[in-house]
């Protein structure tokens, strides 16, 4: 079972991995999660906005502002909204995460087994 | 997003959670009612009042939290939600107000920030020697440090006066900043706007004793003493009380006024890294990740930015920062066997009195 670090991390592979897609804002980012997940995974605003600012404070990340255009909103009301995408540095990062957590999963599968995932004893 | 006619249900006594108002997710804060966009930008108030960071960094948390809740509330109505339900619910999901700013401020104080506190604090004991090393380069440059070539003269610079022992006891900061001008023989110059942001006001209390102090020592108790903890260590350069002299005025603000004035463009040639296999992108991402990374324009900052244009670096930064940039480089590059003899030479020379060895 992994702890809350290691719970932090899968979370940043996440949201780096759907960075690495396309450039998402955050909102967009919680509704790309749970939709991919089936609603199993759900990151509440509350912890993924402290995250990305981490992430960009570390370089892993960028974020570029842009203004919304709705048509409830008159000219000059829009309000902002901010857009991430991943550094070459984030990049980086992701892909060495990912080689970590394949390595680990191989692990796990190879004591396990990949098909019932039952521990023998 | 539409403004609410009918404000709904009343939040019982308007308050609730751990700080005053915090977790408000309701229509009533303090007895008033309030639309659905008022009640948003109301507990984004109680947010940014909880919020330990400095005002530019505040703004940003702001707009991109307001923009969610819209966005949020939006799709709740969606549902079928009224619009104080889905208001309510959406600031619900963000959490206590005060959790959220405090994983703000953890956010801003990564452990890899705390590595290059570490580090800045070594450069910042460097000091007076670096920065006077690097004065040496404007104008034409340093036949010393070829590498380099300095665009633009910095700006005034702190010096060391002796005024004597300084012992108060809960005086005002300003009281306290005259005193302490009077001692240097100076006239004083406040700018309380740019210390404001710091938590210093002119009736901020100061309590300190200095023997036999400087200005360098005084300033630097009156931080220890009064700037908000994780700024006064020197974590975050801009976010202390500094001073320069000039004209016979003791000019006192905070280190970012000073930071921005004094910024120095310079370019760097970093053939000898590329030689030794070492990419452009690395190299930015190194100096942005262990050199005051905040300040960087690359990362949200304002006092430093870089940009790479083949084999050379522009760089816009205050000197102590340049002088970073210019150990990580040489680090990239040195022991290289495409390095001349002539040039490992000098750049050995130079590494002996780099910042932080």
């Amino acid at each position: 079972m992994l702890g809350r670090s290691g719970q932090r991390d899968d979370m940043e592979l996440v949201v780096l991995s759907l960075l690495a897609e396309a450039p998402k804002y955050g909102y967009a980012i919680t509704k790309e999660l749970a939709a991919k997940s089936d609603g199993r995974v759900r990151l509440t605003p509350g912890v993924l906005y402290p995250m990305l600012k981490e992430l960009e404070a570390s370089g892993l990340i960028q974020g570029t502002w842009d203004e919304v255009k709705s048509e409830e909103e008159q000219p000059g009301e829009g309000r902002k909204r901010k857009w991430y995408r991943v550094t070459a540095k984030g990049k980086k990062r992701l892909a060495q995460r990912l080689a970590a957590h394949r390595a680990f999963r191989a692990l796990v599968d190879a004591l396990v087994g990949p098909e019932t995932g039952e521990v023998t004893r | 997003m539409s403004r609410v006619r009918d404000a709904g249900v009343r939040d019982a006594g308007g308050r609730r959670g751990n700080a005053p108002g915090a977790s408000v997710g309701g229509d009533v804060i303090e007895g008033v009612w309030l639309s659905q966009p008022d009640a948003v930008g109301a507990w984004l108030d109680v947010l940014m009042g909880l919020v330990r960071l400095g005002s530019a960094e505040k703004r940003a948390i702001r707009d991109e939290l307001d923009s969610h809740l819209r966005d949020r509330v939006r799709d709740l109505m969606l549902t079928g939600l009224h619009e104080s339900n889905a208001t309510r619910e959406a600031i619900a999901e963000l959490g206590d107000a005060a959790e959220l700013a405090a994983r703000y401020a953890r956010a801003s104080k990564s452990p890899a920030r705390r590595r290059i506190a570490m580090n800045l604090g070594l450069f910042g004991m460097a000091g007076a020697a670096l920065v006077t090393s690097l004065m040496a380069l404007s104008g034409g440059g340093d036949p010393s440090h070829p590498e380099i070539s300095v665009y633009a003269a910095p700006g005034q610079q702190r010096q060391a006066v002796p005024i004597g022992r300084v012992s108060v006891t809960g005086k005002p900061l300003e009281e306290v900043l005259r005193g302490v001008a009077q001692s240097a023989g100076k006239r004083l110059s406040v700018e309380w706007n740019s210390l404001a942001p710091l938590g210093l006001e002119p009736v901020t209390e100061v309590t300190l004793d200095v023997a036999d102090g400087d200005l360098a020592q005084v300033f630097g108790a009156i931080n220890a003493g009064t700037v908000r903890g994780e700024v006064a260590s020197g974590i975050d350069h801009g976010g202390v009380m500094d001073y320069r002299i000039a004209d016979g005025v003791l000019r006192v603000a905070s280190a970012h006024v000073f930071d921005m004035e004094e910024r120095v463009l310079v370019t760097i040639d970093l053939s000898a890294a590329q030689l030794r296999g070492v990419a452009e992108d690395e190299i930015h991402s190194l100096v942005t990740t262990f050199i005051e990374p905040d300040g960087w324009v690359d990362n949200g900052g304002e006092i430093a930015v870089m940009s790479i244009v083949g084999t050379k670096m522009f760089v816009k930064a205050p000197p102590r920062v340049i002088e970073g940039v210019r150990w990580i480089v040489r680090e990239c590059g040195i022991d290289s066997s495409a390095i001349t003899p002539s040039a490992e030479s000098q750049q050995s020379a130079v590494r002996d009195g780099a910042p932080g060895r």
